[in-house]
């Protein structure tokens, strides 16, 4: 901490402990020695200090010792050499006496802005449930009338509570609200507290109460209180103009309680690393004004609940299925028409203007009906908890999210993309602006709590298309590499899947990079964000740990948590065999392998193939023998993107075991057969497999198999 | 050769909740009536319900055993539920403050249960009914205004932060309800419980269908919880509430005049007391009814079962 704010700090201190004493002093024969000193209309006396200590002043003699108690306690301080610690109590002790003194005026009669117990619980209310997102101290007054109307109407539409304390110079926020006509009531998210320093206490003493009512703690649990404002009351404190002493040390207790302080003019920037290692800043500033209330939200991590797409047309997932015909079209991007790209790129925090869409380009006024343009859209997206890894994951949501509005098609992703607007959007007043529109908000909505900031390009200029693609075509390869190279090998953490438990009790999907999950919806990286997103959701990780068989894929970690999650009836687990321990099914596979004795092999079938198969069974018989979440040897759920993993049953051989597949299955993974069977030095492998056109029989099989020499014929018997 | 008797060893214990000096539900160490495993602990409860309005929609038989008079009045209908139909909670459902209803507003909601709560004694269960906006207005008004604590539901998936707020501020019981799911219903319990939110003051309402109506997927959804429960799982812990009464009154087999199906009035009880039968038999620590005929079979099946006091103990 900055040396010249410790100064101030104490200095301010030591001003407001001169003031209280004397305020105590003067009111001292004012006040009748059996009236009781309070708050008015209040369960929690001096709610700051009855929640540091649990104790309560009942008498102005109770008021005079805690004077006493405070200026003993911080006799020794008077050099600048203390530690963050010591200046943050140095704080709190500010910020009690100023409590006590407006106590102390209260009881005597003047009047004082305290908020009472019934509007702490309206407000109270609102908060903890979201719909007031954020309380906003804001300490002196703007540079003009006018600024301040701003700052106060941002802060409305983000739902955020203002509280007006203090003066500067002589102005306050109050009175150029009052000179502007702005309503100033509960309703509208104003309270005014008072034009002196000290009031901004009453804002403090509000934030504490909440801690006592709705984090279930008592007066005297100092650390639970201040860890509850820190963590769970999405306050700060927002100085205008500058400060003195006396402010510096009330708002260096507004820091010990949590709350950031954000100023408007320069000062020596302070911050921390929260329990996620993320930097927190306490104390910061930003010089303009348009970007104050953005930097607050930014610094104190609030996030604006906006479910509504503020988009001309209807917007829901009941429209996301809906064509646009080419005679309703009136401009089109992309398909076999122009060239069109989309891609999502994480950026750092500073780097990202949330809120930001800009077209460049043609707008859709500007085109003939039914004609084409290109189209980029490039957004930059920022967050805490943002990863590299989740660009994919997000970029895939376009086409979901864009398909909600009505009369927008959009179909392909990347740099495969048709994407049509329809007349009827069009005289409805849709904007190629509001493409990015619904993906702002919906990312952020979705989003939440992986995505801090959204910024967004649409470029309809060839131009400029042509300068950005290049770039995205890198980035979709090189994210292509990243995912193809990831192994289970290189990662220490896999990722659960129980959404089935609702209808299969004891099965639990484990996740790994080269083992999707067996619906086939469900990749690592799927599993890795849905925990991020929402981290109480069925969706865990895994800590591998050590090794038990590196064969069959199994370890220590993994079987530990299966076990559990499993509900105790799972005791070991392999990701890679069929025989050992395979993993249960629920119900979802997208294909079942079944060993097929006689072959030395095993066989696939998927879910759309409805005919019979060689193992005498047709796919829903199987799948009656397979899912359930028990373990039943040599029959597997898989996903079938499997098939074509390192990892593909590798315990026993993998591919080299395959015998028999529905055809087109095999024509689909045709390409990526063929490069798994040279890996494995198997060439022309995929042409031994059988396939429904060639048998659907035993016999059949085992006598093709000898023909076409399969290697599973020599590997022996499965079990 | 001796027999040896099989005990199932569990570690998890259903909660103990203490909603008035007579009535404490919870506390099972093992499903229901295996008293031969552990201990089976309080009686399940059962709960009439009544509303704010008068319901138009039930059969003639159902409100003629109440008499018209009475219905037409919340109060006369809480104290007749308590004083002459025996229930140890009342379910104060209250349908009127549906937007699309009569629209009662947050705060005549809150004074219409200050009524109830007044005239009678049992512990009173309070839902409000509407889109979430209204129903959270009357949460917060609910929770605030209420003379005494309440258990209000219910906190929901997607709308479960204003009731929680509320609750947590009034001291009061939260019923969290998950659609016939597990994995919902443990989720909720966490946000609620992430709130600072004491699991020990949550009941979960699983929901149910009537008797061949989807109540064989509730059957086996809270069999799910209760598993979880013993297998020591601490999220779902919380007792279960049923309501049954609504899930069967309005059901076809119930209301068509068909002779082979018996005489009506006995076909709603018979429906009632069955699936409440059968949920309390998968755990269900409350149900909640609408025939006073149906409360009386249900406490006799409910006091047969747990008639040997050794029930109570103890293993067998």
């Amino acid at each position: 901490m900055s040396k010249q704010i410790i100064e101030l700090a104490i200095q301010g201190y030591q001003e407001q402990l001169n003031n209280t004493k004397a305020v105590v002093q003067k009111t001292e024969n004012k006040i009748p020695a059996d009236k009781k000193i309070t708050f008015p209309e209040t369960a929690y006396n001096l709610p700051l200090y009855f929640a540091f200590t649990g104790k309560k002043i009942h008498s102005i003699s109770d008021a005079q010792n805690l004077i006493d108690e405070i200026e003993k306690k911080n006799s020794n301080i008077i050099s600048a050499d203390i530690d963050l610690t010591e200046t943050l109590d140095l704080g709190i002790d500010t910020i009690i006496l100023q409590e006590l003194q407006l106590a102390v005026e209260s009881s005597a009669g003047e009047q004082i802005n305290f908020i009472p117990d019934n509007v702490l619980r309206s407000l109270g209310v609102q908060l903890v449930s979201g719909d007031i997102s954020g309380i906003a101290v804001i300490i002196g007054a703007a540079r003009d009338e006018e600024t301040a109307v701003e700052i106060i109407r941002t802060l409305q539409e983000k739902n955020i509570l203002s509280v007006l304390a203090a003066d500067y110079e002589g102005k306050t926020m109050f009175e150029q609200l009052s000179n502007q006509n702005v309503e100033m009531t509960l309703d509208t998210y104003i309270v005014h507290l008072g034009n002196k320093t000290e009031s901004v206490v009453l804002g403090l003493n509000w934030a504490i109460r909440a801690a006592l009512t709705y984090g279930g703690l008592e007066g005297g649990q100092k650390e639970k209180c201040l860890k509850y404002c820190s963590d769970r009351i999405p306050a700060f404190a927002l100085v205008l103009g500058g400060v003195d002493a006396k402010k510096v040390a009330t708002a260096v207790g507004a820091i010990a309680m949590g709350f950031p302080i954000i100023c408007n003019f320069e000062v020596p920037e302070i911050s921390v690393k929260d329990d996620h290692g993320f930097e927190q800043k306490l104390l910061t500033f930003e010089l303009n004004s348009n970007k104050l209330v953005e930097k607050c939200l930014e610094v104190r991590n609030i996030k604006v609940k906006v479910t509504e797409v503020p988009i001309p047309v209807r917007y829901s997932s009941a429209f996301e299925g809906e064509r646009v015909r080419k005679e309703d079209v009136a401009l089109e991007f992309g398909g076999k028409y122009s060239k069109a790209f989309e891609f999502v790129e994480m950026k750092n925090l500073d780097e990202v203007e949330n809120g930001k869409i800009e077209v460049i380009g043609k707008k859709i006024n500007e085109v003939e009906e039914s004609s084409a343009l290109p189209l980029g859209i490039v957004v930059y997206v920022a967050g805490r908890k943002m990863q590299k890894d989740f660009e994919p994951i997000l970029e895939i949501r376009f086409h979901n999210f864009l398909n909600q509005a009505t009369g927008i098609m959009h179909i392909g992703h990347r740099s495969f993309v048709w994407l049509r607007i329809s007349k009827e959007a069009k005289k409805a007043g849709f904007k190629i602006k509001h493409l990015g529109t619904i993906l702002q908000t919906k990312f952020l909505d979705e989003f939440h709590s992986i995505i801090d900031k959204v910024e967004i390009h649409i470029y309809t200029e060839l131009e400029m298309i042509n300068k950005f693609m290049p770039t995205a075509e890198k980035l979709y390869h090189e994210r292509d590499q990243r995912m193809g190279a990831m192994t289970d090998e290189s990662v220490d953490v896999f990722y659960s899947c129980t959404l089935c438990q609702s209808f299969a009790p004891n099965h639990v999907c484990i996740i790994t990079p080269e083992r999707l999950g067996l619906c086939g919806a469900y990749n690592w990286l799927d599993g890795k964000a849905a925990f991020q997103i929402s981290p109480t959701g069925p969706n865990q990780p895994v800590e591998k740990g050590e090794v038990v068989n590196a064969e069959i894929g199994e370890w220590e970690g993994v079987n530990e948590f299966v076990y559990k999650a499993s509900n105790n009836t799972l005791e070991r687990f392999s990701a890679y065999s069929l025989i050992k321990y395979p993993m249960t099914s629920c119900g979802c596979f997208e294909c079942i392998i079944a060993i097929l004795p006689g072959t030395g092999g095993f066989m696939i079938v998927d879910r759309t193939f409805l005919e019979m198969t060689p193992c005498g069974m047709t796919f829903s018989t199987l799948a009656g023998v397979v899912g359930g979440g028990q373990q039943t040897p040599g029959f597997l759920g898989i996903g079938l993107n499997y098939i074509v993993s390192k990892k593909f049953v590798s315990a026993e051989g993998g591919l080299k075991r395959l015998v028999w597949m529905p055809s087109y299955v095999k024509e689909r993974f045709r390409e990526k057969l063929d490069k798994r069977a040279d890996e494995l030095v198997v060439p022309g492998l995929v042409d031994k497999i059988a396939d429904e056109t060639i048998c659907s029989d035993l016999a059949g099989l085992i006598e093709f198999l000898a023909e076409k020499d399969h290697p599973a014929l020599k590997m022996g018997e499965l079990i | 050769m001796e027999f040896e008797k099989p005990l199932a060893e569990w570690k998890g214990q259903v909660q103990e909740i203490k909603l008035s000096d007579k009535v404490i539900i919870g506390g099972e160490q093992v499903f229901p009536n295996y008293s031969f495993d552990g201990k089976c602990s309080n009686k399940p409860a059962v709960a009439i319900e009544i509303n704010d309005v008068f319901p138009e929609n039930w059969p003639e038989n159902l409100k003629e055993i109440w008499n018209t008079d009475t219905l037409k009045s919340p109060v006369e209908r809480a104290k007749k539920a308590e004083k002459e139909f025996g229930a140890d909670i009342i379910f104060f459902d209250m349908i009127g403050t549906h937007q699309d209803r009569e629209n009662i507003s947050a705060n005549q909601a809150a004074e219409n249960m200050n009524a109830i709560l007044k005239a009678v004694d049992t512990p009173v269960i309070v839902r409000p009914d509407g889109n979430f906006e209204k129903q959270n207005k009357i949460f917060a008004k609910c929770c605030e205004l209420a003379e005494r604590q309440i258990i209000i539901g219910s906190a929901k998936e997607d709308n479960y932060r204003t009731i929680t707020a509320s609750a947590l501020a009034g001291n009061h019981f939260i019923i969290a309800e998950a659609p016939i799911d597990v994995n919902i219903q443990k989720q909720l319990n966490i946000l609620i419980t992430q709130m600072n939110f004491p699991l020990e003051r949550i009941i979960m309402d699983p929901m149910t269908g009537g008797l061949g109506y989807g109540f064989e997927y509730t059957y086996s959804v809270m069999e799910r919880i209760r598993l979880q429960t013993f297998m020591d799982d601490p999220f779902m812990i919380p007792p279960m509430v049923c309501c049954v009464g609504q899930e069967t009154w309005k059901i076809k087999e119930i209301k068509i005049e068909d002779e082979k199906y018996g005489s009506k009035p006995e076909r709603g009880i018979n429906w009632e007391t069955t699936t409440a039968i059968g949920l309390i038999l998968s755990g269900a620590n409350i149900v909640v009814v609408r025939h006073p005929e149906s409360v009386i079979k249900i406490k006799n099946f409910i006091d047969s079962i747990y008639q040997k006091s050794d029930c109570l103990q103890q293993g067998i």
